[in-house]
């Protein structure tokens, strides 16, 4: 027997442990459950964007849910994070939007836009798009237009 | 994909079914180590509450670089030894809850033979005993163990044999190594 092994009957003893009481169990399960964060009127996961684009998809996934982020947005230092959209969505001038997530749609006459981020929320996929002014929602399931809402971090024209 | 990487793939987007099964799949192996590491029962169920709320804050952040199991324990250990180091300043009691003693049948030496052993395991030092649970309990291989407690295979190899010993001598029997036959507890 190795030196560092324990002898049959003492590893089976060590194994041999008393299960929790059902109740128990129950209640660290949902105890646990209820640790899942939860947005207000859904669940979101961030599935693709990153940088400082993750912020204003963040915001804007807040301003969609009703959390009322809208304008106020700011740092941890108490700064405007942003004066304006970011420098991708400025810069950019697109017809037809292309989005970098795994869908068929594609989304004519988004002026100006760029791909911002995918997003599920109670089981359904979102994708985003922001420009200057607004970010536009859209199910990636049926390709539809969800919503439009404000660019969370400058003022519309 | 099979079931549990399907189960952990939706539980880390949130979905709550999927987390309650891989929970559920889970449960008894991260209380039992729980329990072996904090010896106490009543401390055993708050780290075992623990473990089970850390892994379901820290899913959506499995990677996968790990096996499931593997990340887990070392949750389950992690919260196990946070318990001790919490309740490190009053001694561990034997909890005699755990087999209930019997009139005098043929249980008796039975039961006794697992009081000596948890009172024997509330003996071995806090560290070198999660590394005898994960290995016995939890039975993982040695390098496992060292991914989960964050050491070099040869630390856990000397912290088992070194564990392993202190077991044995608490038990009263410290030349086993010639052939136990009897109960852990019991006089050769």
């Amino acid at each position: 027997m190795s030196e560092h092994e324990l002898p049959a009957d003492l590893a089976a003893m060590l194994r041999d442990v008393p299960a929790t009481d059902d109740a128990v169990r129950e209640a660290h399960i949902n105890a646990a459950l209820d640790a899942i964060p939860v947005a207000p009127s859904g669940r979101v996961v961030a599935l693709g964007p990153r940088g400082a684009l993750r912020f204003v998809a963040a915001a804007a996934v807040a301003a969609v849910l009703g959390a009322g982020i809208g304008w106020s947005v700011r740092g941890g230092d108490n700064q405007p994070l942003a004066e304006g959209p970011p420098d991708t969505a400025r810069n950019a001038t697109m017809t037809t939007a292309k989005s970098s997530a795994t869908t068929s749609c594609d989304f004519p006459g988004l002026q100006d836009s760029v791909w911002l981020g995918e997003y599920e929320m109670d089981g359904t996929r979102y994708g985003l798009f922001v420009n200057k002014w607004s970010v536009t929602w859209y199910d990636l399931d049926t390709c539809g237009k969800v919503q439009d809402i404000p660019h969370p971090t400058t003022t519309a024209p | 994909m099979n079931d549990e990487q399907e189960l952990i793939s939706r539980a880390r987007k949130g979905d709550r079914a999927a987390t309650d099964r891989l929970l559920r799949l889970h449960y008894d192996n991260v209380h039992a180590v729980c329990r072996r590491i904090v010896i106490d029962r009543h401390a055993a169920e708050d780290a075992t509450q623990a473990a089970m709320i850390a892994v379901v804050r820290a899913l959506p952040g499995f990677d996968g670089r790990a096996k499931f199991s593997t990340w887990l324990y070392r949750i389950a250990t992690n919260a196990a030894i946070d318990e001790v180091r919490r309740i490190r300043r009053r001694p561990l009691p034997v909890d005699h809850t755990a087999v209930t003693p019997a009139p005098a049948d043929d249980r008796t030496e039975w039961v006794n033979a697992r009081l000596a052993f948890e009172t024997a395991l509330s003996s071995v030092t806090e560290e070198y005993r999660p590394a005898l649970v994960l290995r016995h309990v939890a039975e993982l291989d040695y390098a496992e163990i060292a991914e989960v407690l964050g050491l070099p295979v040869g630390t856990v190899r000397s912290r088992l044999a070194r564990g392993r010993s202190q077991l044995v001598e608490a038990l009263g029997n410290p030349t086993e190594d010639a052939g136990r036959q009897n109960t852990p507890g019991g006089t050769p």
